[in-house]
């Protein structure tokens, strides 16, 4: 799984911009569903029809886009300026590398004067070593995307850390969950969704065409076993983490319920997560149309949104059983 | 005269402090058919006189102050844009985004710009930008306006007079060249055969900053008494505060340690004798008018302050109402009449 | 542009939820032009225009916001004035000192402290939203209430200047703009004959409710209804092109043609349809320009891109200063502009083969 993730991690999608990662999974995942297809915003949906009568629908959705930049001006000596793709925090890519969709390199560094507590995107540029504006024109354009470079590393004890995790642990965890089931007793769309680093939409619009009978979204969550960090009830390696409630949904007890039993029956070690900030694709699956069932898996990260999200990756392979048991179940 | 077309006329025109020669001509052509005399003085007073006859006979100073306030080019933009300071005392708070005229080679409108809400930084959403930082457009650019706007290019408000309800009236320059009007009224109206004074009606130039030509005026004129007109603070709607007088209240009459009382006391007790409605305004020391200057020059001039109150004073709707001028124009004649009738039948 | 109209437009007095004026004035200009036009349940005006040869290709949605800022009457006080709520994101400093206009007819002044009364905190801050006053000439509540009601509305007083330069000033120009584009384009695809040869069907929307938008906006019902291919938004794009104001929160530039955005605070615009726009400019020589970041302020797209399965969407900005004020500044140049772009989804390109706007 190690290689498989950093696989989807080197392809780049910056939110709005996700159509490189977007052909990586699609053919990965295409020998082991029926159907392939984006939708208008870039969705990319892979279906697997149930057997069966009647089949409910399954959606499980993880975001392929990425946080990461846009450069919006290109100024007379060839730096650039960005905008933020998302919760981009720069104290954590201040003096970092930075990669384009090209390969194209560069560094996103602050102005020399401003204060560590008030880097903001008016007050850093990228440096791709251009002489001036006309040779960084011929290499970017306004509206290109840059990311933090990619990385995965190996840690102790099945720890593994680098970007961006949040969210391809998920589209690896769907992936591996297509890929190992025994069975789908429901027609299962497996939604890599875009957007949902800027305000979650594309899981608004790709919920909307599919009407969901049931849906989980999989994204990383957080982790309350550093020091000095917030009391928090969730640590690495002690299980995927069932979510009760974000900031933007409250979990359907049924699903709740329902993850619970197949965590036990597959012995799968779990905790449960209350995320009091932060929003994903599952509060907007809920309201899709007319609801739907509703909740969702989180992986226990450490260092989100940084160059070195931290995750366990037996909290993972957790996680991937118990996708791939609720494929197995016929959904009521 | 028709009164409505008479104020918009007199208040529309460009009289902005230190720029006040530039509708000279239209103002005595306004003015002048009322009187017997005018001068246009060294220092931009305009001087008009109706005479008794008499030898030796007094002389009476009616003082309204004809200038504006306004803005000044300071400097032009890269964008073409023109950086103001102020002639005169403005309140930031409405000049954004306000329709001003622009004075220059030639004369064109402008608009003040201000940072629409949706890009103003978080923590400014709320400031007021000082008259000092703001910029008016005209859509030249800067060699154009180098040109036409340079610096030194006065800027008033754009000259639109609307009437609300209850003959209440609001536009510009009502500060001070409203009260032109009933003081052309009342002296136009006086049989000057029956008095025994000479009436010297001047309409001031730089009363806004403070560097009262007046007293040039009064140093050739050497009157007997003086007469200040000046607009007051008002209120239509009650007064809390004891510095503002009502809007529709009638004439506004200033007690101050500086005026003459004796005087002071008269046009009081000719208003109640005469059934005029005059609203006493207490200023204990200066009065912040023309009057400080008169009472000291020349030799000393007993003075009176009069005026009529206006709501929303230095804005570009000034608003006041009519029946305050009428009454004002009606006492002031009498007053007069009163004070410098002939004695010897 | 048509001057004439934008400014026949600019007078209309229709602030959010009272968009009929502006919408009858619409309908008199555009009903004999258009295969059919219509209201929505909310009051937005759709009008149609299908090619004559062959099957639409795609359905294209065009919107352009009906409503301006404004307030409504809250209370009629004892002594004859009015409070007001106000409608849109109006910054008060423009407001006080003002004349106003009732939908009634009745003209008023929004009161102003005068600066000596003021603390030293009210020197220094715009007066408050919830505190304002109209003054109307009266001194009784009897005598407001016979020209003036609870719930009547209101804004700036209209006008109309000409500035220097092709800038013209007046009250809702920014957006009253963009629907005089419309109906330009509309206007022009009938005289030239272009419905005879284009490709797609064009759903001309004429949307309310876009300045007092928080969560929806009225917009989104009409797009919920057509769910069409692709949508292009026309409105302001706020300007602060002036000295002391630092790049990044200078908006757009006025003079300086169409804002094409690659993305703002609420909407990342489809990646190919903004390449598509950027490019027909540069092979046409239409003057645009790109905003200073991609995170600036939102339109009506930021909804309107997330409706159903979801609708790939641009937003073409015509530059704006003093948004939202009673003296909104724009430039013809730049109105042209994007009349000349819009143009392109009609138009044969030059060899007669295809259209230059979204292949």
């Amino acid at each position: 799984m190690f290689v498989q993730l950093k696989k989807f991690m080197m392809a780049d999608g910056v939110s709005g911009d996700e159509k490189n990662v977007s052909a990586v999974i699609a053919a990965e995942i295409a020998p082991y569903v029926d159907e392939v297809y984006s939708d208008a915003m870039g969705n990319l949906i892979a279906l697997k029809k149930g057997r069966g009568e009647n089949p409910k629908k399954l959606m499980l959705a993880a975001h392929m886009d990425e946080i990461g930049f846009m450069v919006n001006y290109i100024d007379d000596r060839g730096y650039l300026r960005v905008s933020k793709m998302g919760g981009i925090m720069f104290n954590a890519a201040a003096y970092a590398e930075v990669v384009f969709a090209s390969g194209l390199k560069g560094v996103l560094v602050p102005e020399p004067t401003v204060p560590a507590s008030d880097y903001k995107s008016a007050n850093v540029y990228v440096d791709i070593g251009a002489k001036n504006k006309k040779d960084a024109e011929r290499r970017v354009k306004i509206g290109d995307t840059c990311r933090l470079s990619p990385s995965l590393t190996k840690l102790l004890n099945g720890r593994v850390y680098g970007r961006p995790i949040d969210d391809r642990i998920g589209c690896l965890m769907l992936f591996e969950a297509a890929k190992s089931a025994k069975r789908f007793e429901n027609d299962t769309y497996f939604v890599f969704t875009v957007q949902e680093e800027v305000g979650v939409r594309g899981a608004k619009t790709s919920a909307f065409a599919i009407m969901p009978d049931y849906a989980v979204a999989v994204d990383i969550g957080g982790s309350g076993d550093i020091p000095g960090c917030k009391p928090f009830a969730v640590n690495l390696g002690e299980g995927i983490a069932i979510k009760l409630k974000d900031s933007m949904v409250i979990s359907h007890k049924t699903m709740v319920d329902l993850m619970k039993k197949l965590a036990d029956d597959n012995k799968v070690p779990y905790q449960f997560e209350i995320l009091e900030k932060g929003g994903t694709d599952t509060g907007v699956m809920q309201q899709a149309g007319g609801g739907c069932i509703a909740g969702a898996l989180s992986v226990p990260t450490r260092y989100g949104h940084t160059g070195v999200e931290t995750i366990d990756m037996n909290d993972v392979t957790g996680g991937v059983r118990i996708l791939a048991a609720l494929c197995e179940t016929k959904l009521a | 005269m028709e009164i409505k077309s008479f104020l918009a006329d007199l208040c529309g025109l460009m009289s902005v402090v230190g720029f006040e020669y530039r509708d000279e001509e239209k103002l005595t052509a306004l003015v002048a058919p009322y009187f017997d005399e005018h001068e246009y003085d060294r220092v931009g007073n305009h001087i008009f006189v109706r005479r008794c006859g008499k030898e030796n006979a007094k002389r009476l100073l009616v003082d309204v102050h004809y200038d504006e306030i306004g803005l000044l080019v300071k400097n032009i933009t890269e964008d073409g844009h023109l950086a103001v300071c102020e002639l005169g005392g403005f309140s930031p708070h409405v000049l954004p985004a306000s329709e001003v005229v622009v004075y220059g080679k030639e004369t064109m409108p402008g608009i003040v710009l201000t940072t629409p809400c949706v890009l103003k930084a978080p923590g400014a959403k709320n400031s007021v930008v000082p008259v000092t930082d703001l910029l008016v457009d005209v859509g030249l650019t800067r060699e154009e306006a180098m040109e036409l706007t340079p610096i030194g290019t006065p800027i008033g408000y754009e000259p639109v007079y609307t009437e609300l309800e209850n003959e209440h009236f609001c536009g510009k320059g009502f500060d001070d060249k409203c009260l032109i009007v009933p003081v052309v009224a009342a002296v136009a109206s006086l049989d000057m055969s029956e008095l025994d004074c000479d009436i010297y009606v001047s309409l001031s130039a730089r009363e806004e900053v403070f560097q009262h030509a007046v007293s040039a005026a009064a140093f050739r004129i050497r009157p007997d008494a003086a007469i200040v007109f000046d607009v007051e603070f008002g209120n239509l709607h009650g007064t809390k505060d004891p510095s503002e007088t009502e809007v529709g209240g009638g004439t506004t009459l200033t007690y101050s340690a500086i005026l003459d009382r004796e005087l002071t006391d008269f046009v009081m007790e000719t208003a109640r004798e005469a059934g005029l409605a005059c609203q006493p305004v207490v200023e204990a020391t200066l009065t912040g008018t023309h009057a400080d200057e008169l009472v000291f020059a020349a030799g000393g001039i007993p003075t009176v302050l009069l005026g009529v109150p206006i709501c929303y004073m230095h804005t570009a709707n000034e608003t006041l109402a009519l029946s305050d001028l009428k009454a004002t124009a009606k006492l002031l004649a009498t007053v007069i009449r009163e004070r410098y009738g002939r004695k010897d039948g | 542009m048509n001057t004439e109209l934008l400014q026949r437009l600019g007078a209309a007095v229709a602030p959010s939820g009272a968009e009929h004026d502006v919408a009858a004035l619409i309908g008199e200009e555009i009903a004999p032009l258009c295969d059919s036009i219509s209201y929505d349940k909310l009051g937005n005006l759709i009008a149609v225009i299908s090619p004559k040869r062959g099957e639409p290709r795609s359905r294209i949605m065009l919107t352009a916001h009906m409503d301006e800022v404004g307030f409504l009457v809250k209370s009629i006080e004892n002594d004859g004035r009015v409070r007001i709520s106000l409608l849109g994101d109006i910054s008060t400093d423009t407001l006080t000192g003002r004349r106003v206009v009732f939908d009634s007819g009745a003209v008023g002044v929004v009161v102003t402290k005068p600066i000596h009364l003021m603390s030293g905190r009210e020197r220094e801050t715009t007066a408050d939203r919830d505190g304002l006053y109209i003054e109307l000439g009266n001194t009784s509540r009897e005598e407001t209430e016979d020209i003036v009601s609870l719930g009547d509305y209101g804004t700036f007083e209209p006008k109309f200047t000409r500035l220097r330069g092709g800038y013209v000033a007046g009250k809702a120009l920014g957006g009253r703009a963009c629907v005089t584009l419309l109906i330009d384009m509309i206007r022009t695809i009938r005289e030239k004959g272009y419905d005879e040869t284009m490709s797609d069907e064009l759903y001309f929307v004429f949307t309310v409710k876009r300045e007092i938008a928080r969560t929806y906006y009225g917009a989104d019902a009409a797009a919920f209804a057509l769910m069409p291919d692709r949508a292009i938004v026309l409105d302001a794009a706020p300007s602060a092109d002036f000295q002391g104001v630092p790049r990044e929160r200078r908006g757009a530039h006025a003079g300086g043609g169409i804002q094409i955005a690659p993305a703002d605070m609420k909407t990342i615009y489809d990646r190919s349809m903004f390449a598509d726009a950027v490019e027909c400019c540069e092979k046409y020589g239409i003057p645009y320009q790109y905003p200073p970041t991609a995170d600036g302020p939102a339109t009506e797209a930021q909804t309107i891109h997330k409706i159903g399965a979801g609708i790939p969407t641009l937003f073409l900005g015509l530059a704006t200063r003093n948004l939202r004020s009673g003296a909104e500044i724009i430039n013809e140049r730049d109105a042209d502009a994007i009349g000349d772009l819009l143009l392109h989804l009609v138009k044969k390109e030059r060899n007669g083969y295809q259209q230059c706007l979204f292949n």
